[in-house]
């Protein structure tokens, strides 16, 4: 018996490898399902390790009964590794179901490699699983060495590498809310809106007054009164160029004069009378004494406040110096 | 008052009386001259501090005319020299000459024995020529065969230089432009100058005879007043400060110019701007110089002593945009 059978299912596997859809080869079961309801065929017959072939399981039967394939031969013990699986069902002409499995397959090894067994498991309406049967295709693919014939896992396949400047352009809309607050507050700055609050610490006026009671404490401590007028010419400038946007640091008093003039700037004269007379005291070696330094403090301090009230008559232009030199030089 | 003020305030009431003759000068000037003002107080500057000029100029700007006036006016010997292409050093110093009657070389000293010399487009003549000249400038004598002999005293060079021609010149190089303690550019008068020039012109005759109204004793009491205006180490510092700044804008913040500079100004930059500003408080019968005082002649001591680079004629700079940028960056004292 064992002999015959044998012989038979030789003589199936050479009919099945010459027509290219090979009938499966029973293993006897508990029945229901017969040889004739079952077909496989696989798409390439050849390939190098580590493609894939397409192995399509198709399986007729009637619409009472529920039909599956399981246990399909695949993993790292054999030379196919399960890549993906679809199913699907029509029904035929006849009024019978096809039932049709398709696999994706990749191979490995080399040589002749049998396709992988499956079992169909039957199972009638009402019923669970009344009949199983095990099939193993006979016809196999021919799979080619292409590197190492070792290889018996699928290979891993990196991740996609996704764009890297994705997450900064979502930052984008960000930074640019980000930047146009900052862009407003400055121009709340601008107007003025934090400047004439009580605690702002750009308020020109406000800083001037300080570096006078300041130099005040110095003058207390001992310091010259001549060095005090020197410190006094220099806030006056920073005052200057603060307030009325013109470079008083790098002008001399003459030009600072035609600044003043240029904006008319009401206490004009008396500036300039601190001025010349801390030019005085700086260039002809000037020796003031004491109290005459505190007055003078005290006529700063006053410029600076009445200064601080005056609105700007002339808008200065773009903080530029509009005057270079009060001489007559023959530029 | 302090010992220092005293001092100062005395120095400055002698600086008062002793500008009385500028005065009388200027007044003098103004009945042949109409305008240029800038001009001739560099001339006085310049007499002043001891010091010479170079003038440039479109010609008839009166270049001539106020220095002819101002020699007048100062009692001083005067010479205009035109400088050609052919003229050697002899033509201007002097030379030996042959004597056959007595067989013996006797000086004929040239026309650079005067007090004030107009060198008439200097840079028309050849190298040596130039360089006899500002050799005399220099050393304030010349020699002749085997004897040295010194020059007048007061003695002033004025040279005069036409910015438009310049085919047929002859460059003067830096080293020789360095000695003239200003360059003055002698602009164009302006719209009622010009109307008034015309007008007194094609009026009637003009007499041509100025009156000499200054001796040259008082000249010197001008120098020494000069010599002793007081210039406090701040303004020294400022001035300083100015110099070094075109030699290494990036120090004063001025990164952008340091590739615009080819090289900056010398020492005698330095030393011109010292005397000059002293001259100028003089002027302004002011016993001390200030910064007003650097920062109004700066632009005629430096813009011949700062040379710009390729680039920077390539942008159309000139010498005056960078001494405008330094003067604007520096801080004043």
């Amino acid at each position: 018996m064992n002999g015959r059978f044998r012989r038979l299912s030789t003589a199936a596997v050479i009919a099945c490898s010459l027509l290219r859809v090979a009938p499966a080869c029973a293993v006897p079961a508990s029945g229901g399902i017969s040889i004739s309801d079952v077909a496989v065929r696989a798409e390439p017959d050849s390939l190098f390790s580590g493609e894939r072939i397409r192995y399509v399981i198709t399986v007729r039967h009637d619409a009472k009964r529920t039909i599956a394939v399981e246990g399909l031969e695949t993993g790292p013990s054999t030379s196919f590794e399960l890549a993906g699986r679809s199913e699907s069902s029509r029904r035929l002409s006849d009024g019978t179901l096809e039932l049709s499995v398709s696999a994706d397959l990749a191979a490995f090894g080399s040589g002749h490699q049998r396709l992988p067994g499956f079992t169909v498991t039957e199972i009638r309406n009402g019923r669970s699983r009344s009949s199983r049967l095990y099939f193993r295709p006979t016809s196999s693919v021919v799979v080619m060495s292409m590197t190492d014939s070792t290889l018996t896992r699928l290979r891993p396949v990196a991740p996609p590498v996704g764009p890297g400047f994705l997450p900064w352009l979502l930052l984008l809309p960000v930074l640019a809310v980000v930047v146009l607050l900052l862009f407003a507050v400055l121009h709340l700055l601008k107007q003025g809106v934090l400047r004439n609050s009580p605690g702002s610490l750009i308020d020109p006026v406000r800083a001037a007054r300080q570096k006078l009671k300041s130099l005040d404490r110095q003058l207390t401590k001992g310091l010259p009164p001549s060095e005090g007028y020197e410190n006094l010419s220099n806030i006056l400038r920073e005052f200057l160029q603060h307030r009325y946007r013109f470079r008083a640091m790098e002008q001399v008093t003459q030009e600072i004069a035609e600044e003043l003039d240029l904006r008319q700037v009401k206490a004009r004269e008396t500036m300039l009378k601190l001025l010349l007379r801390a030019d005085f005291i700086k260039f002809a070696d000037g020796r003031p004494d004491i109290d005459e330094c505190r007055s003078s403090l005290r006529v700063a301090e006053a410029f600076f406040v009445g200064a601080g009230n005056q609105p700007d008559t002339i808008a200065p232009q773009g903080g530029e110096p509009s005057g270079q030199n009060t001489g007559e030089s023959t530029r | 008052m302090m010992r220092q003020e005293t001092e100062l305030e005395a120095l400055g009431r002698e600086i008062v009386e002793e500008s009385v003759m500028l005065e009388r000068a200027r007044e003098v000037l103004s009945t042949r001259i109409i305008g240029q003002k800038a001009v001739i107080d560099r001339v006085f500057i310049a007499l002043l501090a001891n010091g010479h000029l170079l003038l440039e100029g479109v010609p008839g700007l009166a270049k001539t005319l106020i220095v002819r006036t101002f020699a007048a006016a100062m009692n001083m010997t005067f010479r205009r020299i035109q400088f050609t292409p052919d003229m050697l050093p002899a033509d201007l110093i002097g030379t030996m000459i042959y004597n056959p009657k007595e067989m013996e070389f006797y000086p004929r000293k040239g026309p650079v024995f005067a007090n004030v010399i107009l060198a008439d487009e200097i840079n028309r003549s050849p190298a040596k020529v130039q360089s006899a000249l500002l050799e005399a400038m220099q050393e304030q004598q010349v020699t002749i065969g085997e004897v040295t002999y010194p020059l007048n005293e007061p003695f002033m060079v004025l040279a005069t230089q036409n910015p438009v021609e310049h085919e047929g010149t002859y460059m003067l190089p830096e080293a020789q432009l360095d000695r003239f303690m200003m360059k003055v550019m002698v602009d164009y008068p302006t719209y009622d100058e010009e109307l008034e020039i015309m007008q007194w012109a094609t009026a009637a005759p003009v007499h041509n005879v100025v009156p000499p109204v200054v001796q040259a004793e008082e000249i010197f009491r001008a120098r020494r007043l000069v010599d002793r205006i007081y210039v406090d180490q701040r303004v020294q510092r400022y001035i300083v400060d100015l110099v070094m700044a075109t030699r290494y804008p990036d120090r004063y913040g001025l990164e952008t110019l340091a590739p615009m500079i080819e090289y900056g100004a010398s020492p005698r930059a330095s030393i011109f701007l010292l005397l000059a500003s002293k001259a100028h408080a003089f002027l302004q019968s002011r016993p001390y110089a200030t910064p007003e005082d650097v920062k109004t002649i700066a632009y005629d001591v430096l813009r011949h002593r700062v040379r710009p680079s390729y680039e920077a004629e390539a942008e159309n700079m000139k010498a005056e945009d960078f001494i405008r940028s330094i003067l604007e960056h520096v801080q004043v004292p």
